[in-house]
């Protein structure tokens, strides 16, 4: 296995991790919320967020795959 | 308007048309089971337990959306909401994090399962540490995952069928009728059956919470119309969430990364996929779906607030069953909409039955596969699949019977306890797939402290709280497994084989 496949990884992992924790709305603290389509405002946060997330795991997805679909096309060759 | 109802006190919600749809439902079923068996190319493990590795881009996405959504989506999703308010959003987020699960390990999973002909996640294991031990544990603990998995869903069908019915099924004659149908249909073609009725149960599945999420909105103007019974009646719901409960929410998240997606059923999808681009395609749609699926439910549990305050209360309903409520409520005052309330409750039964049946061929698989075979290695493909169907038979049978003898525990519980040993999987097949300097022998012991530490503090064994500072048990239990798997990976040198 290439040494480029044992930095790639835990990129992805982590890049999906730090998403996730950025995910949490950590910026809201108590007291009178603001309310937007019937949510409070961190709530309609914490969906936002989710949505980003979805956007940036499909792209991860499609990104991890070409590089798979490379490295098989490379231990084939080998 | 007041919106304000009371829990009813029968759900006799479905009467003789919706009875009459469920039961032809029902039957619909087998005879995608038989179909699936006329299908059969051969007597193979690949073709009874992957359905032979040609699943298409239609089947793999509707039966990785029905074997994910399950009957604790519809009721404990639902309940849990209702309970704890907008902070349930969480579980929007944490569907979504499975997902991005999978990105970590399923493309070369796919790959490798392909070139190497894995059937179970244990050969996986096998095949990269090749270490019995440590291939029998992961299928211990796959197996002891998915017993909980279908005892929660059959709590929840047999709960589901009771209720509708007003009773006139019993509990446990509904557990028993459909825990044999599944077992008939699952028999007869494998995981080509059990898709080719996901398909069917996750098109019912979406089409019933869009269409419920559709008429809540008519009926009661959605969230926005209801935001001021829920301002008097749990003023609360609408405060962000402590410094505790945002740890306890990033737990959520990193539970389900790091559990849901080592679901054996799941991976053995990974393994069932055609190709890298059907299977890809369908984890890009998959990251979705909770928007549609999770966001819809959660709403119905809080909206459920302000329809039915007070729920838990000595003489009130059960919030577990805010769901059914909610479908009465709607029904009640727009008899048009019985349609769609039958369709939902379908949807419901459904979800719990497609979970269901993938666990139980799941779970045969990996007593079949990763513990009989190695005892009896000169067994053929064929004798093998024969024992695949018997171990699923008393499987089948005695989750039933254990249904049908413990009642009483909460269905969210049960699910933690379940994701909290899955858990510790994860670094046996994400680390292990990528990082080809980690050995055996570091995996082993920290899946074996991690398991212990996990189910330890899940049961408060130390008189700790079952989430120590917020955090649950099986992150502390990754955490110890991580940690002893890197001590072990340092202290003894590379160079040293097992």
């Amino acid at each position: 296995m290439s040494e480029r496949s044992f930095r790639q990884v835990p990129k992805t992992l982590i890049l999906s991790l730090v998403l996730m924790v950025l995910s949490v709305p950590w910026w809201f603290t108590g007291g009178e919320e603001a309310v937007f389509l019937g949510m409070p405002e961190w709530a309609v946060f914490a969906v936002a967020g989710g949505i980003v997330y979805a956007c940036a795991v499909a792209w991860l997805m499609g990104a991890e795959w070409r590089r798979e679909g490379e490295r098989g096309t490379e231990e084939d060759d080998s | 308007m007041s919106l304000f109802a009371v829990a009813p006190s029968s759900l006799d919600i479905v009467g003789p048309f919706g009875a009459g749809f469920l039961v032809f439902y029902v039957c619909s079923l087998l005879f995608i089971g038989w179909l699936g068996h006329r299908a059969k190319k051969e007597s193979s493990l690949a073709d009874f337990y992957l359905g032979g590795r040609g699943l298409g881009i239609f089947v793999l996405l509707l039966t990785l959306y029905a074997t994910q959504y399950s009957g604790n989506t519809m009721l404990g999703f639902v309940g849990k909401a209702y309970r704890s308010g907008f902070y349930n959003l969480s579980g929007v987020v944490a569907m979504m994090a499975v997902i991005g699960g999978f990105v970590v390990f399923a493309p070369k999973l796919h790959r490798l399962s392909h070139r190497h002909g894995f059937i179970t996640p244990g050969d996986f294991v096998q095949h990269r540490f090749g270490m019995r031990a440590l291939t029998v544990a992961v299928a211990l603990l796959g197996i002891f995952a998915l017993g909980n998995y279908i005892l929660t869903n059959l709590k929840v069908l047999g709960l589901l069928v009771e209720n509708i019915s007003g009773g006139t099924v019993s509990f446990a004659v509904a557990v028993v009728v459909l825990s044999v149908i599944m077992f008939a249909y699952e028999a007869m073609g494998g995981l080509r059956s059990v898709a080719w009725t996901d398909v069917i149960q996750g098109v019912i599945l979406l089409v019933g919470i869009l269409g419920v999420f559709v008429a809540l909105q008519f009926h009661y103007g959605g969230l926005p119309g209801v935001s001021d019974q829920l301002e008097a009646s749990r003023p609360e719901i609408w405060a962000a969430p402590t410094a505790t409960e945002k740890v306890t929410w990033l737990s959520t998240l990193l539970i389900f990364f790091f559990g849901i997606s080592m679901y054996p059923h799941a991976i053995q999808r990974i393994y069932a996929a055609k190709s890298g681009k059907v299977l890809r395609r369908s984890f890009q749609i998959m990251a979705f779906m909770p928007l549609f699926t999770t966001f819809l439910v959660v709403m119905l549990g809080i909206m459920g607030i302000a329809v039915f305050p007070g729920l838990d209360q000595e003489g009130a309903g059960s919030s577990d069953e805010v769901t059914l409520y909610m479908i009465a409520d709607l029904i009640e005052k727009t008899p048009l909409l019985l349609p769609l309330g039958i369709l939902f409750l379908g949807a419901i039964v459904a979800a719990t039955m497609s979970t269901i049946d993938s666990a139980l061929l799941a779970m045969s698989s990996m007593i079949t596969k990763d513990i009989y075979f190695p005892i009896r290695p000169d067994s053929s493909d064929r004798h093998l699949t024969l024992i695949g169907k018997v171990v699923s038979a008393i499987l089948m049978a005695g989750v039933a019977a254990l249904t049908i003898a413990l009642q009483d525990l909460t269905i969210w519980r049960l699910m933690e306890i379940k994701l909290e040993v899955l858990c510790q999987i994860a670094p046996a097949v994400m680390l292990g797939i990528h990082q080809p300097r980690l050995r055996a022998d570091s995996v082993f012991a920290g899946l074996i402290v991690g398991t212990v530490m996990a189910v330890s503090l899940a049961f408060e064994a130390f008189e700790l709280p079952s989430k120590p500072l917020g955090v649950h048990a099986g992150v502390w239990g990754l955490a110890a497994n991580l940690a002893v798997m890197g001590i072990v990976q340092v202290l003894r040198p590379a160079g040293l084989k097992d």
